[in-house]
């Protein structure tokens, strides 16, 4: 009997290891019982980013995420910024990969929100630079931005901005960057996210 | 060898298993990243058309026009996959020579890498007991180790499990301890962190069937290199032997692998596409029937074949010059010859982990390779090959092979075993030419484009 056992345990033993092995710890869902979950990518530490309930994230820096909503690059997504005294501000880059960020160096459309206010940049294009709108710490702001074909729109708080045309491909994916020294924390609260075309 | 069969049943179990699982092997071994891009094109075409009746109308008489403006959106998706490995590392075949493991004799007397076995104990499962300093071997068949992520640092644990291991302390079942998808956790330093790795490796292996232990070791690495790796090693089993006899064995020993693949974990982030490559060729076995063109026997009717056989080969690209001259080795080179029947004996020669040196000039863009080489056998007996093959990428995995060559193998004696029982007693000398065709299984062709010397020039 005790042969059996181990002979059993033996057989298992490849597809416990394998399915160990394989297992990524730095990506996960949130939202996952939503109707459009969140897929998160962590480019940091391990424990740089951390889950913070259903649908937030907390964030060391330094640090970066992905965000990717699988199957749909025409998508809404919100999200409140919240962060820390040592926080500098977020940096939001949409309309480009983890891959083309890294490797190619094609940081895709970047919104930046610090405290000397809000920009938007498509490549070497500045769409929006205001500062009657800036990163305060310990306020929340909400951040909301639509793809939809080549138009795209962002809000910062009550504050929306767009449409704007882009020849840039829609992509799945949202990288986000806190700025900041270390120490610094964003909160990334919220995070709900449809698709604009069903 | 009554015992092993439960062994045997489980292995089947398992591939079997795997197999009809979705936990595909492919899956194992590779990551795949997909990234979609939408891309939107908005076109808009106006057309503007005068109708404008004929003949003259006078100034203020009204034209006709037509404005059509069409706007057209067409949108469609761009899917990129990208493929990165999925393991750390993934071996075929691993034995490592022990010393000291039990009296001098009662050795299994496998020499440095436990694998330089007595031709009279070759390929058989009783093996005679002899004297010798190298008393013991391990033998693992089909490592796969996987990242493990602790401590929030890069990959360098890991957690795999090996197909079969075995270790044999000496030439007795009672000493020797089996497992069957052993699991290990190991943990790597690098001391050297550009190919080939240097690294200090510590291992705990937990073994369940058919025999329950656990092995802790210690061991100096180096490779891999074109699959080849060789480590020295520092352990203790403690456990209950094949014949559940218990074990408490410390041990020294040095080994050999081959087809033996690690990664840096740095390496998990890079494409296959992109991965470096140390050698021309690398494989799992290649077959080449020949004809005889010399050294046959006067009096025979039909043409006179052979066959050699090479277990995992691989030609590692000498890192000196354009780096076309090559080094190489097998776990195994078998060569047979036909028609050489004389008197007691049979043409047949073979060697183990052979030296092979040859100049590799790959043609265009190396899908056609030649390659010149010597080969020498120096053990179980001396045997040597000069031959000129031409290289042909054919098909994925399966490469083609031309070659025309001269092979000379000195005879042995074997008293019993596994060639005797299938070559014969007395294994006479011989010296052929020989005109072959090649082909290799799971066998891969490198490009120069595709060398890690040749990425850092261009």
């Amino acid at each position: 009997m005790g042969m059996v056992l181990l002979g059993i345990i033996a057989i298992i033993s490849p597809f416990v290891v394998s399915t160990i092995g394989t297992n990524d710890p730095y990506r996960f869902w949130i939202g996952e019982y939503s109707t459009q979950p969140v897929y998160v990518w962590n480019r940091g530490t391990l424990s740089s980013v951390q889950r913070d309930g259903e649908r937030s994230l907390r964030l060391h820096v330094p640090t970066r995420v992905a965000l990717a909503i699988p199957g749909q690059t025409n998508f809404r997504l919100a999200m409140s910024v919240l962060g820390n005294e040592v926080l500098e501000g977020v940096r939001l880059f949409l309309r480009t990969t983890e891959h083309d960020y890294t490797i190619t160096q094609q940081r895709g459309i970047e919104l930046r929100l610090d405290r000397n206010g809000v920009q938007v940049i498509d490549g070497s294009r500045v769409l929006i630079s205001t500062d009657s709108l800036r990163y305060k710490p310990g306020t929340p702001i909400r951040i909301a931005y639509e793809h939809d074909g080549q138009q795209f729109r962002i809000a910062v708080g009550c504050t929306v901005f767009g449409p704007f045309r882009t020849t840039r491909p829609a992509t799945t994916m949202t990288l986000v960057e806190p700025l900041g020294a270390d120490g610094a924390l964003l909160f990334l609260e919220n995070i709900v996210a449809e698709a604009v075309h069903n | 060898m009554k015992r092993l069969m439960p062994l045997g049943w489980v292995l089947i179990v398992v591939v079997g298993l795997t197999s009809c699982s979705t936990l595909s092997l492919r899956r194992l071994v590779t990551r795949t990243e997909r990234d979609v891009y939408t891309v939107t094109l908005l076109d808009t075409t106006t057309v503007v058309e005068y109708t404008n009746a004929p003949g003259e109308r006078g100034v203020l008489y009204p034209s006709n026009r037509t404005y059509r403006t069409d706007r057209h959106l067409n949108q469609y998706d761009s899917v990129v996959e990208r493929y990165y490995p999925n393991f750390i590392r993934v071996g075929v075949f691993e034995s490592v020579g022990l010393i000291a493991t039990g009296p001098t004799d009662r050795a299994i007397a496998g020499g440095i890498f436990g694998i330089y076995t007595d031709p009279d104990d070759a390929f058989s499962t009783e093996i005679q007991p002899r004297r010798s300093l190298f008393t013991g071997g391990i033998y693992r068949y089909g490592t796969v180790e996987f990242p493990l992520y602790w401590f929030d640092e890069p990959p360098t644990w890991s957690i795999g499990f090996t197909t079969a291991e075995i270790y044999q302390f000496e030439a007795s079942n009672e000493r020797a301890v089996v497992g069957a998808f052993p699991i290990s956790i190991r943990k790597r330093h690098f001391l050297r962190d550009e190919i080939p790795y240097l690294s200090i490796t510590g291992t705990a292996t937990f073994g369940f069937f058919p025999s329950q232990y656990l092995h802790l070791a210690g061991s100096f690495d180096a490779g891999s290199l074109g699959g080849l790796n060789l480590r020295t090693y520092g352990g203790i089993v403690i456990g209950r032997s094949i014949e559940q006899k218990s074990i408490v064995q410390p041990y020294l020993g040095m080994g050999v692998s081959l087809l033996d693949f690690l990664n840096h974990p740095r390496e998990l982030q890079r494409q296959w596409e992109e991965h470096e490559h140390s050698s021309w060729n690398i494989g799992f076995a290649r077959l080449m029937p020949f004809l005889l063109m010399t050294g046959t026997d006067t009096a025979a009717t039909s043409p006179s074949i052979g066959l050699q056989l090479r277990l995992m080969p691989t030609t590692i690209a000498f890192p000196v010059g354009d780096h076309q001259l090559c080094v190489g080795t097998e776990l195994l080179s078998a060569v047979f010859a036909f028609r050489q029947q004389l008197q007691n004996g049979t043409g047949f020669g073979y060697g183990i982990l052979p030296v092979r040196v040859g100049y590799w000039m790959p043609i265009g863009d190396g899908w056609i390779a030649i390659e010149p080489y010597g080969m020498f056998s120096y053990f179980p007996h001396t045997m040597w090959q000069v031959a000129l093959r031409a290289n042909f990428n054919a098909l994925e995995w399966l490469p083609l092979g031309v070659e025309l060559g001269y092979v000379s193998s000195s005879g042995f004696t074997v008293r019993r075993g596994t060639v005797a029982d299938i070559v014969g007693n007395n294994i006479l000398a011989f010296n052929v030419g020989y005109l072959g065709i090649s082909i290799g299984i799971a066998e891969e062709i490198f490009r120069p484009a595709q060398l890690r010397y040749y990425r850092r020039q261009h």
